[in-house]
């Protein structure tokens, strides 16, 4: 039996997206802890190893703070006598260290930096062969080989464990991850591998089940979009080969995202205050977390459009609801795509402003309007590399305008 | 399009009312206020565009009394007619449009198909009220709002002026982000908080660089303390051994030396450390012991001396040494023999006065036995009969004289009296000065004079006593009484009495034959004397007594010190054999080799104790055994022990340099670690970056919001151009055309001046026809001609709308209320031209408005 843990994008030193600094340095805090827990369940699990599937680090960003918890972190790992697997992602690549000059690290601990795969084998104390690791890493920041299909079969009865940073094409969320070192399921199968612990996608899924190929998903959402409990697969490969996955969550912070778009009948803000309250003790029944960073994204037809575009309102909000949730540090609403309900249909045609108005905007969407003529570049805050990219934003900004064209065109209590 | 006839069936209040002629070009609806004008109104427009609202509870002209609101309406189209309109509120609302034909079609709830434009804009437009021409008279911005309205907006009211909105979403826009920076735009702020953010992310990129080469320097400063310690450790030890551990070992040495020159000390247990000194101390104790004796010898023979001078009673001039232990005795002795010496020649000299014969020891007793009491009480009795006697004879003596005398004066009388007064005056001074000297303390003044005092006094008392005997009975016949002999028996007999009580004592007759009280003083002064000679006898007898037994006493004494001296001699003569034995043995037979080493083992035995001593007092809190086991572990390594004073110097020097060294090291590293801690405090390029990211996602969200918003902004200024190029050259074009007429060709004209205001041009005159100028369609015009310029508009608006269309009914609502005839006269004029093509109601509750019109227009009047 082999046993391992697979982590992957610590992202060590990454940066936070919250407007508070005091809740940004608890994200960056609680990364550690995370990074730390991991380290400690490696320990008391006794696993045989620990692999990291790229993204450690974050850039060339690693402070010396960040530097001696981590040495201090391995160095607990060399001490339990467990080995520690590294290979480079595309935020950590050999060919930009972290940092200038080299680190201490602990005897215990491998690198795979290189595009071309290493083996390393584990042996147990006797010496007899435990699994073998396969592993290869980014060189660059911008790696676009394939490097999973470069990876050597299995030459022996010994489970081989690959260890990469890649995009697999198909995997969930894929899209929103830079396509780097991408490859297709099938690169990963017929190598007589019996587990591929990966890394990138930021999303803890498995993308193939022969052999079993996992992303474990990064140890604490960074962002509002990374929600979900988060943390590294406790893998046991068993001696007749089968794999066995168990999620261990390690962030103590967990990201939680609330859409509310059928906000037609709320009129009042408490009425948006319960929903949101509804949804997120539903949502964090289901996972347990320690503290909770919540994002309340309001779209959609509202008839409090005017009062939850106002930021002193919404803040009031967001206020009472990080009062009012057990164990949230912070509630961010987004209304900026809430739109006042208005009957726009009833005005189209009409022999006046708001009609003509409505008919432009037809027109636009009908594709008998060209955007890039109705408003000049320089108008726009946002630059871009072409024209298309310039028209494919200005029709991303189309959303509900009618409605928000109405609401300003009318009078109060027209609408 | 007209109206041609309706029927309420209920519709507000109005049931089943029928409205048959509206057949004309203009109707006048008649009626005072709550007569049902509005609700006429609304019927009507709610037969051309169905039930608004369509729930019953909910619309303002639902009859509350069960009754279905509904009604049927009848019109003419261009194309002909007549239509019929019904429309009935139930559930739903259900509606039937029938034509010409006679053929009926659902027509629900939609607008009849003639209306071609909403419900809201025909209310707007087609509607004109009182309060539209009201809101003229804010002259401020009463045209501008004509101009959005009318001219921009075709006329409804619901929509907001686009350059209101136009210039609304700019200062949004604007507030978040400006292309050239200006002002205090969301996106400003953000920058400028970015810029601070990279100057601070270069100084936590410096920050951490320095940080860890802090800590290198801190690790060098460490390796660098650690060596120095260890040097400085080394050379403690050293410094240890040389001032520490080598006195301690010379010291342990010098002892160890002592105690092996000392000896087994068990061999010299119970000698001194001076045995020479012992021999001759015991020596000389013999010798005194002799002296001693020899003392007691002569103290012995002192004490024979007194024993014999008591026992032989006298001769007490012996030869004593000078400090004899009797000497107080004996001196009390004298004393006691000299007293009663004195005594006995008091009490010789006594007997001397007042006896016949020598003193002799046998009156004692005869003496003694006289009591001073009885013996004055006798005398008393005596002088008493002695006085009668002499009294008694010195009556019948003086009755004798008397008779011899009787011419003789009494000479003796008067002077005993003068006697008396002057002895008695003194006897008062004196015991006035007596009291006197009492007072002030001088009590033996006070005695003497007390005495003198009762000297004189009783003296006066003699004088006094005889004065009075003198004169008593001179020539008186002699009393009568006792006879004079049996008086002098009487005294006779007193007088054996006294006698009697001093029987025994050789007293001379004479001092019987008027005893008085001076007997009694002599006699007891006389017992007194016998009595001090007897106490000096006992005193005497005392003294020697004394004497005795302490002679005795000292005789046993001596006796008893004698026999201890005997003793103690004879101990030390043993004593003294038996320490020149032992000397002799230690010696090897020599006894003063003996006494030599002794006294040298003695010696060397103090010397290790004193060394013991101070190597305790001098090394207090050391831990000997730690010291002693260190220095035998030295010694086993062959340590040297005779270190030079230069090289323990050295060591000094090199642990004071070290020490210095090592606190230099210590500040160093304390500053650097200080600055670790401040730089560490510091936010690291991970937290900056985050608030970059931050920024730059509220950036990213601030530049969509107005990016949005501009475009926005520029569809509805583009919507609003297109509509305006669309509409307002035939809406101009129109209302130029109403207002030639209604100010009888006074104005020609309208347009749009460069910002969009609007202008009227007066017409051309002969002299001026080059040089029209325009005027803007406010103030200074007049408020007359501003309403008529307002009707143009308004109808051209409306007929623009029609254009191609159904000429839809206007209507009016008070319009003309508050004009003058001569204005109203120019707007029927308006009215004739527009009523050829469309039909209009006018709404007043003015039955004059209604007839001048019914006559100027030659308007149909309907009465509500």
């Amino acid at each position: 039996m082999f046993r391992f843990l697979h982590l992957a994008d610590i992202h060590l030193d990454t940066t936070f997206l919250c407007r508070s600094e005091s809740l940004r340095a608890r994200l960056r805090d609680a990364l550690r802890r995370a990074f730390e827990r991991a380290v400690g369940t490696a320990i008391a699990e006794k696993v045989h190893a620990v692999l990291i599937a790229g993204d450690l680090f974050d850039n060339q960003r690693l402070s010396f703070v960040t530097e001696e918890f981590l040495l201090e972190q391995l160095r607990r790992l060399d001490a339990a006598g467990i080995p520690c697997f590294y290979c480079t992602g595309n935020h950590d690549p050999s060919g930009r260290p972290p940092r200038s000059g080299n680190m201490d690290w602990p005897d215990r601990f491998q690198i795979f930096g290189e595009s071309r795969p290493a083996s390393h084998m584990i042996k147990n104390a006797s010496g007899e062969p435990l699994a073998c690791i396969v592993g290869a890493g980014h060189k660059t920041s911008e790696e676009g080989a394939n490097l999973a299909a470069s990876f050597p079969k299995a030459e022996s009865h010994v489970p081989h464990v690959g260890l990469l940073h890649t995009q697999v094409t198909s995997a969930k969320e894929a899209a929103d991850h830079d396509r780097y070192a991408p490859c297709a399921v099938e690169h990963l199968q017929g190598k007589g591998y019996a587990y591929w612990a990966l890394g990138h996608v930021h999303k803890r899924q498995r993308v193939a089940d022969d052999p079993e190929a996992w992303y474990s998903g990064n140890i604490q959402g960074r962002h509002p979009g990374e929600t979900g409990a988060k943390g590294g697969l406790l893998v046991t490969i068993r001696d007749g080969g089968r794999v066995e996955t168990e999620f261990r969550a390690f962030a103590p912070i967990q990201w939680a995202e609330i859409v509310l778009d059928d906000l037609e009948d709320a009129h009042t803000v408490d009425d948006v205050r319960r929903r949101v309250a509804a949804d997120f003790s539903a949502q964090a029944g289901k996972d347990a977390a320690e503290a909770w960073m919540l994002r309340v994204r309001l779209a959609g037809r509202t008839p409090l459009a005017q009062e939850l575009r106002d930021p002193v309102q919404r803040q009031d909000l967001e206020d009472s609801l990080c009062s009012a949730l057990d164990d949230v540090l912070e509630v961010e609403v987004k209304a900026d795509q809430v739109a006042p309900v208005v009957d726009v249909d009833k005005h189209r045609g009409e022999p006046h402003s708001l009609g003509s108005v409505l008919d432009l905007l037809d027109g636009i969407r009908e594709g008998r309007e060209n955007l890039n003529d109705l408003i000049p570049p320089d108008a726009l805050a946002r630059t871009f590399d072409s024209e298309e990219e310039r028209e494919a934003y200005l029709h991303s900004l189309l959303r509900d305008l009618d409605s928000e064209a109405a609401y300003r065109l009318l009078r109060e209590g027209a609408a | 399009m007209k109206i041609l006839s309706c029927h309420i069936d209920a519709f507000g209040a109005m049931r089943d009312r029928s409205f048959p002629d509206l057949d004309a070009p203009v109707v006048v609806v008649e009626g005072s206020n709550e007569a049902g004008k509005s609700t006429f109104f609304h019927f009507l427009q709610t037969m051309l565009y169905g039930v608004y609202p369509v729930r019953e509870e909910s619309h303002p002209y639902a009859p509350r009394d069960g009754v279905r609101l509904g009604g049927r309406l009848s019109l003419e189209a261009g194309n002909g007619g007549p239509y019929t309109v019904s429309r009935l509120l139930r559930s739903t609302v259900t509606g039937d449009f029938a034509g010409p034909d006679g053929r009926s079609e659902k027509l629900g709830n939609r607008n009849v198909r003639f209306m071609h434009i909403s419900r809201d804009v025909y209310q707007a437009i087609y509607a004109l009220s009182l309060y539209d021409l009201v809101a003229l008279q804010d002259k401020e911005k009463a045209w501008q709002r004509v101009q959005d309205r009318l001219v921009g907006g075709l006329g409804v009211d619901f929509i907001r002026p686009i350059r209101e909105v136009v210039r609304q979403i700019d200062a949004e826009a604007s507030a978040l982000w400006r292309p050239d920076l200006r002002g205090n735009s969301e996106s400003k702020r953000i920058d400028a908080r970015q810029k601070i953010l990279k100057q601070e992310m270069r100084e936590a990129k410096v920050r951490d660089q320095e940080l860890r080469d802090l800590t290198g320097e801190v690790e060098q400063y460490e390796r660098e303390d650690r060596e120095l310690r260890e040097e400085r450790a080394r050379l403690r030890t050293e410094k240890h051994r040389i001032e520490r551990l080598r006195p301690i070992r010379n010291h342990l040495q010098g002892i160890a030396d002592a105690w092996r020159e000392a000896g087994d000390q068990e061999e010299l247990v119970g000698l001194q450390d001076d045995p020479g000194a012992t021999l001759e101390e015991i020596a000389r104790k013999i010798v005194e012991l002799d002296n001693e004796r020899q003392q007691l010898e002569s103290e012995r023979e002192v004490a024979g001396c007194v024993l014999a001078a008591v026992e032989a009673g006298a001769g007490f001039d012996l030869n004593m040494p000078s400090d004899n232990p009797y000497d107080g005795l004996l001196r009390d002795r004298k004393r006691a023999e000299d007293e009663l010496q004195g005594a006995e020649r008091a009490l010789i000299e006594q007997a001397r006065d007042m006896l016949t014969a020598a003193w002799d020891d046998g009156f004692a007793d005869a003496l003694e036995r006289i009591a001073p009491a009885e013996l004055r009480e006798r005398i008393n009795r005596f002088e008493n009969v002695q006085r009668a006697a002499d009294t008694r004879r010195q009556a019948e003596e003086t009755q004798k004289q008397a008779a011899a005398m009787q011419q003789a004066s009494e000479p003796d009388a008067g002077a005993l009296r003068k006697t008396f007064r002057n002895q008695a005056m003194l006897a008062g001074l004196l015991l006035l000065g007596a009291c006197v000297a009492v007072a002030l303390g001088s009590m033996e003044l006070a005695i003497g004079l007390g005495v003198a005092g009762a000297g004189f006094g009783y003296m006066a008392w003699q004088a006094r006593t005889q004065a009075r005997r003198t004169p008593a009975s001179p020539t008186a016949p002699f009393a009568a009484g006792r006879p004079l002999e049996e008086i002098e028996a009487d005294v006779a007999a007193r007088r054996a009495d006294v006698r009697e009580l001093m029987a025994g004592l050789p007293v001379p007759d004479s001092r019987f034959d008027r005893p008085d009280m001076a007997l009694v003083s002599e006699v007891r002064s006389f017992q007194d004397a016998v009595g001090a000679r007897r106490t000096a006898q006992e005193r005497l007898a005392q003294r020697m007594g004394e004497l005795q037994a302490m002679a005795r006493r000292e005789e046993s004494r001596i006796a008893e010190a004698h026999r201890d001296l005997a003793q103690e001699c004879a101990s030390l003569e043993t004593e003294q054999d038996a320490l020149k034995e032992r000397l002799r043995e230690l010696g090897g037979g020599d006894p003063e080799e003996g006494i030599r080493l002794v006294s040298a083992r003695k010696r060397a035995r103090q010397l290790a104790e004193t060394l013991e001593e101070k190597l305790a007092t001098d090394y207090a809190g050391e831990d000997m055994a730690k010291a002693r086991q260190e220095i035998e572990t030295l010694d086993r390594q062959g340590a040297a022990w005779d270190a030079a004073d230069e090289e323990a110097i050295a060591v000094n020097e090199r642990l004071a340099a070290l020490d210095e060294e090592i606190n230099a090291l210590t500040e160093k590293r304390t500053a650097a670690g200080k600055d670790i801690e401040n730089r560490s405090a510091q936010p690291t390029r991970a937290a900056l970056e985050s608030e970059q990211e931050q920024l730059e996602s509220e950036l990213d969200v601030v530049k969509e919001r107005h990016d949005r918003l501009r475009l926005l902004q520029h569809i509805v200024r583009e919507a609003d151009r297109r509509f305006r190029e669309e509409h307002q050259p035939d809406v101009l074009q129109r209302a130029s055309g109403y207002v030639q007429t209604v100010t009888g060709g006074r104005y020609e004209r309208f347009d749009y001046d460069e910002d969009e205001r609007l202008r009227v041009y007066p017409a051309r005159d002969s002299q001026h026809s080059s040089h029209v100028r325009p005027w803007s369609v406010e103030a200074p015009l007049s408020q007359g001609t501003l309403d008529q310029m307002y009707l143009a508009i308004r109808f051209a608006l409306i007929d623009h709308l029609d254009e191609d269309q159904e000429s839809l009914p206007v209507f009016l609502d008070e319009v003309f209320v508050n004009w003058d005839r001569e204005r109203r006269a120019r707007c029927y004029d308006i009215f004739s031209e527009a009523a050829v093509r469309r039909q209009v109601f006018v709404f007043t509750c003015h039955p004059w408005l209604a007839e001048e019109m019914e006559q100027a227009l030659s308007a149909k009047r309907i009465l509500l």
